[in-house]
């Protein structure tokens, strides 16, 4: 197993859409995983789409106006699509509904770059719409640059590397997984715990 | 649609029978996104698990056999949550989410729950400065991982902070 990207792609393809919590006081986490081998999230509409659908999903009833351009997109034949201007919209006004709406994006390295202006101006939409969004991202370091860009003074910088205490339940989780438990005795278990996280620097790679 | 169950309860009999003597009330069970069904105490209506309801009432022109008055209107109270959400988005990934969930090694990543950033975007109020949190790094430093982590805790720390 390795702990890095192309692991966390594999495992958790699109694996958040609809995850939803929602308290009575009206808290939604909305949560996506970029990921290069999805297609259908690839745009920023298919990207917030998903999402508004998890909002939409913690909320009960549904809210009109999101009732309403159901109905009238079910007047075309075979329906119309969704634009990105419709789902902003009904994003703002779903989200108004609620007490505070957390959206979590992640891997967004992973989100095509020809089509990432057309992604930051929506969220950028979004968050001056409404005062009650939290924006969690996630991205390699190139990404930075953009995030600076188009929020600046608005995004906190968060350098993410693994600590050795993470590094250390990681390599627990492994050993109390181990297969051949006899060919392991105490020493061996310090010794791999000492000398591993000695020599990573910044990224996890366990084979 | 599949019928769940359903009652009916009457006016007293002595009452006379001029409008609605009668209500039925049906709960159908309906089939989730994944075509399966679920008894109504186990619904999660956030999986598009929701009864549909249908009353019918006795206050009207028809008689059946028992004598009783039926008018010919139903009242139907469908969901269309689930249409909607369908047509929002078709994606739905619940399996993969519980694989990272499988995955994910308790306890790494907390160290982010404590940093300051994060407290300061998890509980500040509405227009605080900085409602973005941008964490960035290296390939496989665990990025993803903590952001799964911080899922459950950020409805904990809400709730500890009403």
């Amino acid at each position: 197993m390795r702990l890095n990207d192309s692991n966390n792609s594999s495992l958790v393809i699109d694996r958040l859409f609809d995850q939803v919590a929602v308290d009575a006081d009206g808290m939604v986490v909305a949560c996506v995983y970029c990921d290069f081998h999805a297609e259908n999230e690839q745009s920023a509409t298919g990207l917030l789409g998903v999402l508004l659908k998890q909002v939409i999903s913690g909320l009960e009833p549904i809210p009109e106006e999101v009732q309403r351009a159901f109905e009238n997109s079910k007047g075309g034949v075979g329906g119309r699509r969704l634009l990105l201007s419709d789902i902003l919209e009904m994003f703002a006004k779903s989200s108004s509904h609620l007490h505070r709406v957390f959206i979590c994006i992640d891997a967004l390295d992973e989100f095509p770059a020809k089509h990432r202006p057309e992604l930051w101006g929506s969220l950028q939409q979004i968050v001056r719409e409404c005062p009650n969004i939290r924006l969690f991202l996630t991205g390699r370091r190139h990404i930075q640059g953009e995030v600076q860009k188009y929020f600046p003074g608005t995004a906190e910088m968060l350098p993410v590397s693994p600590r050795d205490h993470d590094i250390g339940l990681y390599l627990r989780m492994r050993m109390s997984r181990d297969s051949e438990s006899h060919a392991m005795d105490k020493k061996l278990e310090a010794d791999i715990l000492r000398t591993i996280p000695e020599m990573i620097s910044g990224t996890y790679v366990f084979s | 649609m599949r019928e769940y169950g359903s009652g009916r309860y009457a006016v007293p009999s002595s009452a006379p029978p001029k409008f609605i003597d009668y209500h039925t009330l049906t709960i159908f069970r309906r089939t989730d996104f994944n075509n399966k069904t679920h008894a109504l105490d186990e619904m999660n209506p956030t999986a598009g698990q929701t009864p549909g309801i249908s009353i019918t009432s006795n206050c009207g022109n028809v008689r059946n056999s028992n004598n009783n008055v039926w008018n010919n209107c139903d009242i139907s109270i469908t969901d269309k949550k689930p249409a909607v959400l369908e047509w929002l988005s078709p994606l739905d990934s619940r399996k993969r989410h519980y694989a990272i969930g499988q995955d994910r090694v308790l306890g790494v990543g907390d160290w982010l729950l404590d940093t300051n950033e994060f407290t300061e975007w998890n509980q500040g109020g509405d227009g605080i400065a900085k409602p973005i949190l941008f964490g960035y790094g290296d390939p496989g430093v665990g990025k993803t991982y903590l952001r799964y982590g911080c899922r459950l805790p950020l409805k904990s720390a809400y709730e500890a902070k009403r």
